[in-house]
């Protein structure tokens, strides 16, 4: 039986999406802005009505022709970027709020809402009030507040996105351990493979309102195939067809020499991904090397940190991105517009089907 | 010579607007600062004691009391249905609520008379059934219903649509049912707003005279409130007009002081 099943359209919103989800799984929903994301997880919570198809929990149709379930009879849990937590209450009375709200005795109740606290480290926090706590205490409690109802599915929509850099990484863990490591089954919503990877087992990549692939995490970051999760992870990827063992020919006829780990099909869609770290910049043809080199031209140089972030485009517009130290970039003297050749050794470049 | 003044924003002001500032608040205050200096003090707990004087007090304080409760019980339903909806329907009801606030009260008790009075559209069938609403204790709180409502329900909408649906959605995915959400989350967020707005509506239900003299007429401890007694006594014996109008005053000057109060209360609670 499956946790979760989502086969939905909101004309409205683009959505036409489809999603399984297995018990004690947590998916990780990616994908770019305006893609979709949060729709699919409110139509998974209740707070959106699709216009076609079904959404089940657990087995039991929650959504579909004549049926909606309401929000609040779908014993879920959500965390959003902002705790909300109720202010004109205590925080033992927010963490023991869900309990209350379904009927359990005050006495049962407030004792769940401290262990859950005290399970999140904000037990000695119980008789403050809400607005006196700061923001990662404040979601801290939040997640308290959420787990003590026994959801039987957890949504995230970016849990830590509001979060200061110096707290997230505390809140990250503490999820972890509550959510994954418990075994809870869990939909999230992210713009970060760093909360992917930590938080999900798997990746549910979504664009366009479409669910466009579902993996293993560490599976569809290894070896991205939509720009998207390539951006995402902080690679290059390129797009073509197979020409041999290990090697493909881009749009532009230039080909890629790479490692592929399975042979490829000569012929079929294949994908060569790299790290801007691994890309050398030249200003002439630095011909008779064994290496990869691609024709490109510059379209921006930005400072990031000790680096220089080199973005250039090849002959098709495929962009492709290049790190360089300082020294490099002021020595060569890229500015954009300029011709270049883009050098990378064939031992950095990783082949596989698209 | 001419004074420099800074560019921009609110850092520096030209001078010449303090001189009508400083009128605005004269003209103000003057009036208020005349009545305080021309009640007769020693002879107020006399004045307010007497029996057309108790008769007023004690009825304006019965109808506003009811007024204030009867727009509590529908004007919060009401800012709370409003707040939610968007639409055509919504913005004619939110105008038509705004209307009676700005209108004449004097047109306000004529529009109760007709619809109301003996010969009414729904005050002849009530006539029929022996209930006559016209000239009566209860004609006086409708009028101050008619015309005290509306700031109960624009103050509490107001400060609904700024606190926005976020706490509520989260009380749903807690599993609160909607009427378990407003008992334990709406209403008690918005309790600084309600006692805000009830204070305006009490406020405004004292002053009320337009309506309830065209409505409700004078009669002595059955429509004579407060005001309409002040406006009787301007005249016939002024120091005791006075000394009712002092009542008001105070009455106001302690229902700005407490909304001013909540409305802070309000905004320290929501601050991040």
């Amino acid at each position: 039986m499956r946790a979760v099943t989502l086969d939905a359209r909101v004309v409205a919103r683009g959505i036409d999406a489809h999603l399984d989800v297995a018990p004690g799984r947590v998916v990780a929903l990616v994908g770019p802005n305006g893609s979709g994301k949060s729709s699919i997880l409110q139509l998974v919570g209740g707070q959106l009505r699709p216009d076609g198809g079904t959404i089940t929990l657990d087995g039991t149709l929650v959504g579909g022709p004549g049926v909606h379930v309401p929000v609040h009879r779908r014993r879920i849990a959500v965390l959003e970027q902002h705790p909300l937590l109720f202010e004109h209450l205590t925080v033992l009375e927010n963490a023991a709020f869900g309990l209350r709200a379904r009927g359990v005795r005050a006495a049962e109740a407030r004792a769940r809402a401290q262990r859950e606290l005290d399970a999140v480290g904000c037990g000695e926090l119980a008789p403050a009030r809400a607005w006196e706590v700061s923001g990662g205490q404040a979601q801290r409690i939040a997640i308290a507040r959420a787990l003590a109802t026994d959801p039987r599915l957890v949504l995230l929509d970016e849990p830590l996105a509001a979060l200061d850099v110096s707290v997230a990484p505390a809140i990250r863990s503490l999820l972890r351990r509550r959510i994954r490591d418990e075994g809870r089954t869990a939909l999230l919503v992210t713009h970060d493979a760093v909360d992917a990877l930590a938080l999900a087992d798997d990746l549910a990549v979504v664009e366009a309102g479409h669910v466009v692939a579902v993996g293993p995490v560490a599976d569809l970051l290894a070896r991205p195939r939509t720009p998207f999760v390539a951006d995402l992870v902080g690679v290059n990827l390129l797009a073509g067809t197979a020409s041999g063992d290990d090697a493909l020919t881009l749009p532009t006829g230039q080909r890629v020499v790479g490692v592929a780990d399975g042979p490829l099909t000569a012929g079929r869609e294949a994908i060569a991904s790299f790290a801007p770290a691994a890309v050398a910049v030249h200003t002439s043809d630095p011909s008779g090397s064994p290496r990869n080199h691609l024709r490109a031209t510059v379209t921006g140089v930005e400072p990031r940190g000790a680096l220089v972030r080199l973005s250039a485009e090849l002959g098709d517009g495929s962009p492709v991105a290049a790190d360089l130290t300082l020294a490099a970039s002021v020595d060569e003297g890229l500015v954009p517009g300029c011709p270049v050749w883009l050098v990378v050794k064939a031992a950095q470049v990783a082949l596989y089907p698209r | 010579m001419t004074v420099p003044m800074p560019a921009s924003g609110g850092a520096g002001r030209p001078r010449w607007l303090f001189v009508p500032a400083v009128l605005a608040v004269l003209f103000l205050a003057v009036p208020l600062l005349g009545i305080v200096a021309r009640v007769p003090w020693a002879d107020v707990p006399a004045l307010l004691t007497t029996r057309s004087s108790l008769d007023a007090l004690g009825l304006s304080l019965l109808t506003c009391l009811v007024a204030t409760a009867i727009s509590l019980a529908l004007g919060l339903p009401l800012a709370l249905v409003l707040a939610r909806a968007d639409g055509r329907l919504a913005g004619l009801v939110r105008t038509l609520v705004t209307i009676p606030m700005v209108l004449p009260p004097v047109v306000a008790g004529l529009a109760l008379l007709i619809t109301f009075g003996r010969r009414g559209v729904l005050g002849a069938p009530l006539a029929v059934l022996g209930i006559e609403v016209g000239f009566s204790t209860v004609a006086v709180v409708m009028a101050q219903v008619f015309v005290a409502m509306p700031f109960l329900v624009t103050a509490v909408e107001g400060a609904l649509r700024a606190t926005g649906t976020g706490v509520e959605g989260a009380a749903a995915t807690l599993g609160a049912s909607p009427t378990y959400t407003l008992r334990r989350v709406t209403l008690p967020l918005l309790a600084p707003s309600i006692a805000a707005g009830g204070a305006l509506t009490f406020a405004r239900a004292l002053g009320e005279f337009g309506a309830t003299i065209t409505f409700a007429g004078s009669l002595q401890g059955v429509t004579r409130t407060l005001p309409l007694e002040i406006y009787l006594l301007r005249e016939l014996d002024t120091d005791a007009a006075l000394a009712l109008a002092l009542v008001l005053i105070v009455v106001a000057g302690l229902t700005v002081a407490a909304t001013g109060w909540l409305s802070r209360r309000t905004v320290r609670r929501s601050a991040p």
